[in-house]
């Protein structure tokens, strides 16, 4: 398993100015982040929590030292884990974590991805009126939030519900064993929630 | 008529129109008519509209009015999607086809058209800050003088985010910066809340007349319904002072709501969960948290007694 660790110059180089002073001189921090079915460290998490409004991005390393922005950039990541010779998925809990991961290292860097399993991990704040109706609409017919992960002919079905700013919804995913997602769709299922916003 | 000097444009473009074109349609139509017109130009089916129960003034909130600008708000739709939409939908938003100048001019326009807006650009001016409005990276800020507006903004949203972070280059600028070296725990945080707050009030007065524009705004901080919690609390405010000196002039009426809604309702969102950093995940990272850290930090680096 390669854990060659990550040139903080390059990922400086990589996020430009203003972002690549704080990795230069130290204050972010770099941690590598493990992808399911990915023998090799190909994933870094960027994060500074000392500036005023803290910020965290992830960059991936190409087999040929490049390194780039995963964040918000699904296509990247699909580019990324095929030119490490894809990942190796060798059963559904696996692939609903590579899932997991994939999500949260493409998510907007200003948008809060959270796959939830029940209604009772909603972090609910004060809301407005309508944030407290749409909540109590939610609360008295609540949906089937539970992850689903199964195998299929061709790799495997996966679904999950995610808190994604101040709406909920489910989200389905064709993963096929390399890790390459075939199709990804979602529905909302509650909008306009007293969830926590992203500064 | 307004509707007549839009019919006499000569050689207009079909498709998007500008932020300065909608600006003049605003001044002379109208916002329902610049609705309308967006909502057609677009192929959009026409938004719901509905008014609040008084009409929402810039005044209201602490600003002087501005133009002809109404404050007609499209609701937003709550209801859930019926089926189902291709991708993830959670990789935020993307900031449109503008650059370079283009973007510039139409960030800036949508600014002219509210006091906020005018607020923010002349503080841009007065302080000569330098603006990366394509800004390549994470989130938009203001660091040390300069702001950064994300590339993935729209002009709209780059426009709301301007005004909030006008508000830190002032601070900056005028040396009143909260000093994290100089000040204790308690009192940067409360510093740096307070900052915070007057720059999300500075959203709230700048929202309406810039969602009457039509513009996408989406990703650019403000929301109906933060929006809605800060006048339920400047309203009962409002009623309360009225009741108790009927006297009281409208300026001063709504320079103590403001001020009330700022210090109490704006102030607890760093608080109480509303707004948490990008970076705390499940944790869900408060300001008040958050700038406590940062101050432990500081305090506590390798080396420092």
């Amino acid at each position: 398993m390669s854990r060659e660790p990550i040139d903080p110059g390059a990922v400086a180089r990589a996020l430009g100015e203003p972002l690549g002073e704080a990795v230069a001189d130290g204050q972010a921090r770099i941690d590598p982040v493990d992808v399911p079915g990915v023998e090799q460290t190909i994933v870094w998490r960027v994060r500074d929590e000392l500036s005023d409004h803290p910020w965290q991005v992830y960059v991936g390393r190409w087999p040929d030292g490049d390194i780039r922005i995963l964040s918000a950039e699904q296509e990247a990541w699909a580019d990324l884990v095929a030119a490490a010779g894809g990942a190796r998925l060798e059963g559904a809990d696996e692939a609903r974590a590579y899932v997991a991961t994939f999500l949260e290292v493409t998510r907007g860097t200003m948008v809060i991805v959270a796959p939830i399993k029940s209604l009772d991990e909603l972090r609910w704040r004060p809301g407005s009126d309508d944030e407290e109706k749409a909540k109590t609409a939610l609360l008295d017919d609540p949906p089937d939030v539970a992850p689903v992960s199964e195998a299929t002919d061709d790799g495997f079905h996966v679904e999950l519900t995610l808190v994604v700013d101040r709406r909920l919804q489910r989200n389905s995913f064709e993963v096929a064993r390399d890790g390459e997602i075939k199709r990804s769709s979602f529905k909302i299922l509650a909008e306009r929630l007293p969830l926590p916003i992203a500064r | 008529m307004g509707s007549e000097k839009v019919a006499r444009q000569p050689d207009r473009p079909t498709g998007r129109r500008g932020a300065s074109e909608i600006l003049h349609l605003q001044r002379t139509a109208g916002n329902r008519a610049v609705t309308q017109l967006i909502g057609a130009a677009a192929g959009r089916r026409r938004p719901h509209v509905q008014r609040h129960p008084e009409v929402t003034e810039n005044a209201e909130v602490g600003e002087a009015a501005v133009a002809e600008a109404t404050t007609e708000e499209v609701a937003e739709t709550t209801e859930a999607a019926e089926t189902a939409e291709p991708g993830t939908g959670t990789t935020g938003t993307s900031g449109g086809a503008l650059t370079g100048d283009a973007r510039k001019k139409a960030i800036e326009d949508i600014l002219r058209a509210s006091a906020t807006g005018m607020w923010a650009l002349g503080v841009i001016e007065k302080w000569s800050v330098p603006v990366n409005y394509e800004f390549v990276g994470t989130g938009s800020f203001h660091r040390t003088g300069s702001i950064f507006i994300n590339k993935t903004l729209s002009p709209g949203a780059a426009a709301m985010v301007m005004m909030h972070e006008a508000q830190h280059a002032n601070t900056f600028k005028s040396g009143k910066a909260a000093d994290i070296k100089a000040l204790g725990r308690a009192e940067y945080v409360k510093k740096k809340i307070a900052d915070e707050a007057e720059a999300v009030v500075r959203q709230i007065e700048g929202y309406a007349v810039t969602k009457s524009l039509g513009v996408d705004i989406a990703g650019g901080g403000m929301t109906d319904d933060l929006k809605q919690r800060y006048l339920k609390v400047f309203y009962a405010k409002r009623d309360e002072l009225e009741k108790a000196d009927p006297k009281m002039t409208r300026a001063e009426i709504n320079d103590r709501c403001r001020t009330h809604a700022r210090d109490t309702e704006v102030t607890s969102w760093f608080h109480d969960g509303t707004f948490v950093t990008s970076t705390g995940g499940a944790a869900n990272v408060t300001y008040s948290d958050h700038y406590g850290k940062q101050w432990d930090g500081e305090h506590n680096k390798p080396g420092k007694k």
